[in-house]
């Protein structure tokens, strides 16, 4: 029954229906579901772990990595890896954004340019580019600079095809409005061609450091001295499972943290601007 | 003589003599404006209307240089349209608000080419968003703002470098009725104060007859004038000029134009141009 004295409850009802309780559970569950099951699946692992359906030697336990996982943080060893890996992330990353946005944006503005590489560009994405890495280590030796390669070379094409796709991407109406207040083509590739192929680079940068981690990854893992792919064949080849699983972690989170962070980055930057 | 003839000139804004306009489409040779010819005085307001596809807008980015003439002549102030120019500046149909500048960078856009420093294209901006009623809004995106708004910005940053020739390809064709109205006294009492002379593609054509001193009537593909009427009321006109007389008698003459060609052009089906509402 409507009556004076619960009328505001009953105008808030649809907002939020139910018992207190069921009203916490149902703001809570987006995040209490997927946690539960973490929890199972670590402890259906930590399970077959412990009971030894497989060999702790090859597979370690959830409880083994984390306790790993703190112990690798207090070696310095594992912070020299980091460092070789995360500079080789910067500057591949560096370099991948100069060439693949040059390009990009060369490719995207001249139509003549686009049409004799097209082809090449087509092709060239479509290969594993992560096969290169012997090629790569062969030319470059084990150092940084065979990881750097491999981060330009898969890295720096997709900021080129996002650029290319942001700049193709431009209404015709901007360029007749821009040309219609009499700027020059400069002008235009300035204040109108840059700011909306922006967010298509913004993008790249997401997807890119994704791509970026994969390829530092397998090159370390090829041959290495430092590194965080080093340090996953050096644990691989100790048997020390509990420390391969650790260092794969560490990555893990690194990339899962870069792409949250590079949402939000994107989300930011386009409030507003559709 | 030829005095005479330079006198009347130098009183045209605009003279279009008997243009032609044309586009490729797929290595076909489409002809969208068949000369026409059109003069518009200094300080003018002059409207087109027309069926859909009789080549308003091509007409109007010819006169903005957007768009090459195939024949015949464009005059602006006594010089041939070249290209686009600082001395003509179009409301465009579409959407044109970038939308990745603030609605006070979009103004700013038209300074772009002006030899103007930073603060004084800012000065003229701050000017701008006042004229239009939008001086809050500077920071605003132009997708945070409603319809109505974003066309007072279109039309703030088409006066911002105070052009000589004001182009509007129906700025207000997407607005509800009574935005509209409102738009459209703001429109007489801007281009008022800024001395504009202006052409105004439109399909109300209670909207062409309220705003001009002339209206010219566009035929069917390809483009040419059918006609041409003077609207017989002085400036400023009250709203409640609609209800005249001599105002309905004018926009069920125009109507009938209109709606003959597009029962020539079209068998059966109705096109945009809206009926003219007669009696109260
Ligand atoms: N960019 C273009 N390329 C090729 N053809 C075009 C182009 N723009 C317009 N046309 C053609 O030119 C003709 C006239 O078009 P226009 O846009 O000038 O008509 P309009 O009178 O403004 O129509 P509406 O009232 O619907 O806006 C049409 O037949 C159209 O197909
Ligand atoms: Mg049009």
């Amino acid at each position: 029954m409507t009556t004076l004295s619960n009328l505001d409850q009953v105008l808030a009802m649809p907002a939020d229906t139910g018992s207190r309780s069921a009203r916490m559970w149902r703001k809570s569950e987006r995040y209490v579901l997927p946690l539960l099951a973490l929890v199972v699946l670590l402890a259906a692992w930590q399970a077959i772990v412990d009971f030894k359906v497989v060999n702790p030697l090859f597979i370690a336990a959830p409880t083994a990595i984390a306790a790993e996982i703190v112990k690798l943080f207090g070696q310095s060893v594992f912070w020299v890896d980091m460092k070789v890996s995360g500079e080789e992330l910067v500057i591949g990353l560096g370099i991948s954004i100069v060439l693949g946005i040059t390009g990009g944006l060369i490719y995207g503005w001249y139509p003549k340019i686009r049409m004799a590489l097209e082809p090449i560009i087509n092709g060239w994405n479509a290969m594993p580019q992560i096969a290169l890495v012997p090629v790569l280590i062969l030319l470059l030796g084990i150092g940084i600079w065979s990881k750097v390669a491999m981060i330009v070379l898969t890295c720096g094409t997709t900021f080129w095809l996002n650029t290319a796709a942001g700049i193709e991407s431009i209404s015709k109406n901007y360029i007749r409005t821009a040309k219609s207040f009499c700027v020059t083509d400069l002008q235009i590739f300035r204040w109108v061609a840059l700011p909306a192929a922006f967010p298509y680079m913004l993008s790249a940068l997401r997807i890119g450091l994704g791509r970026a981690l994969i390829a530092i990854v397998v090159a370390e893992l090829y041959g290495s001295q430092f590194g965080i792919g080093h340090l996953l064949t050096v644990a691989a080849n100790n048997y020390q499972s509990s420390q391969e699983f650790a260092a794969l972690i560490v990555i893990t989170a690194f990339g899962i943290i870069c792409n949250i962070g590079m949402r939000k980055v994107e989300k930011w930057y386009n409030a507003g601007k559709q | 003589m030829v005095q005479r003839g330079e006198a009347v000139n130098s009183a045209s804004k605009l003279i279009a003599r008997s243009v032609s306009v044309g586009y490729h489409n797929q290595k076909r040779w489409l002809l969208a404006v068949d000369r026409v010819s059109v003069e518009v005085s200094n300080h003018e307001f002059v409207s087109i209307v027309g069926p859909s596809g009789s080549g308003k807008s091509t007409f109007l980015m010819a006169i903005d240089g957007l768009v090459p003439v195939a024949g015949g002549e464009l005059i602006v102030d006594g010089v041939a349209v070249n290209g686009p120019g600082r001395d003509r500046a179009v409301v465009f149909q579409e959407a044109s608000l970038f939308p990745w500048r603030t609605v006070g960078a979009n103004i700013e856009f038209a300074l772009l080419a002006n030899q103007l420093s930073k603060v004084e294209r800012n000065s003229r901006v701050v000017e701008l968003l006042s004229l239009v009623g939008l001086s809050e809004f500077a920071k605003a995106y132009p997708s945070q703002l409603s319809g109505g708004m974003q066309q007072r910005v279109n039309l703030a940053r088409a006066l911002a470098a105070n052009p000589k020739l004001l182009l509007l390809d129906e700025p207000f064709a997407s607005l509800d009725a009574q935005t509209r109205e409102v738009m459209q006294e703001e429109l007489l009492r801007i281009c008022s104060a800024e001395h504009t002379t202006a052409l105004l593609v439109t399909h109300q054509i209670d909207e062409a007859i309220y705003l001009s001193d002339r209206v010219v009537v566009f035929g069917a593909r390809p483009g040419h004038v059918l006609a041409e009427f003077k609207v017989p009321f002085d400036r400023p006109r009250r709203a409640e000029v609609r209800q005249d007389p001599q105002f309905i008698e004018l926009n069920q003459e125009i109507w009938k134009i209109v709606r003959a060609e597009y029962d020539r052009t079209t068998v059966g089906t109705l096109g945009q141009v809206s009926e003219p509402v007669t009696g109260n």
